[in-house]
């Protein structure tokens, strides 16, 4: 089964998360949550999932900080980003770190089908 | 790039959010509305511009709308729940307009409280939702 790390220090925004992930088809992904970087970092060396969906400005460690600290010091996972902020200067910060996309929030279920279905394929 | 935000922002990111997080679109209101009494969010923003976004709304419309995202019932301001979700709406709105300022700008984590901040405020947004009042009020700091 699919896993995918939700992270975001507000449980309302992972919850929105999870259910325009439902909404856009992927209803069977086996979904984690984390609520900084720095609980992302020690889930993703636990479950290692197949991607990472992570908000940008968080307290104890930010999104960027910890791909930043995953292409440093691994493991290597699929990263993308979901954030209220999506600046030219972000993106192109996202994009030299690694990042797949950076979905802005507000954001639709067909925006998460845009972006996820490269990375996860299409949804059921 | 502009250097001020403009009510026509405020409006259309507000109503972005309010879409995509409840399905509905507010409907913007004059100033002359009351001001609710309730509960405030707002995100710092300091760089190019430096100052305050804030969402204020009754605690009737805040316990609605964590109904309504969290599936839950809260039964105070002080509810992790409201708080959080109160702070959300603040963190979108602010993230979306600190878009529209010149860069280099940091945004702050959301904040929550039932006082207010105490700067008077350059823009004031009225908004209602489903009968409830709400505002998004934008207070630029000014350094002499």
């Amino acid at each position: 089964m699919t896993k995918v790390l939700v992270v975001d220090d507000s449980k309302a925004m992972r919850m929105i998360v999870i259910r325009t992930l439902r909404q856009a088809g992927w209803g069977s992904l086996q979904v984690t949550e984390a609520a900084n970087g720095a609980e992302a970092l020690e889930a993703i060396r636990r479950e290692a999932p197949d991607l990472v969906l992570c908000d940008w400005n968080m307290p104890e460690m930010t999104g960027i900080e910890l791909l930043s600290k995953l292409n440093t010091e691994g493991p290597k996972v699929r990263f993308g980003f979901v954030t209220s902020e999506g600046t030219d200067s972000m993106r192109e910060r996202a994009r030299q770190e690694g990042a797949l996309f950076l979905i802005a929030k507000p954001f639709t279920a067909e925006t998460f089908g845009t972006a996820l279905t490269p990375v996860l394929g299409a949804a059921t | 790039m502009t250097q001020s935000i403009q009510h026509d922002a405020v409006i259309e990111v507000t109503n972005a959010v309010c879409e995509s997080l409840l399905g509905d679109v507010p409907e913007a209101r004059d100033q002359s509305t009351a001001s609710p009494e309730g509960i405030s969010a707002w995100v710092t923003i300091r760089g190019a511009w430096s100052g305050n976004i804030e969402v204020r709304l009754s605690s009737g419309l805040a316990r609605r709308l964590t109904r309504e995202l969290m599936c839950t019932e809260a039964s105070s301001n002080d509810d992790a729940d409201l708080r959080d979700v109160v702070g959300e709406l603040a963190n979108m709105i602010g993230g979306n307009l600190k878009a529209l300022l010149p860069e280099p700008c940091a945004l702050s984590l959301p904040s929550v409280a039932t006082m207010r901040p105490a700067a008077t405020p350059d823009l004031v947004q009225a908004f209602s939702l489903r009968g409830d009042a709400f505002e998004v009020r934008v207070s630029r700091e000014r350094r002499i």
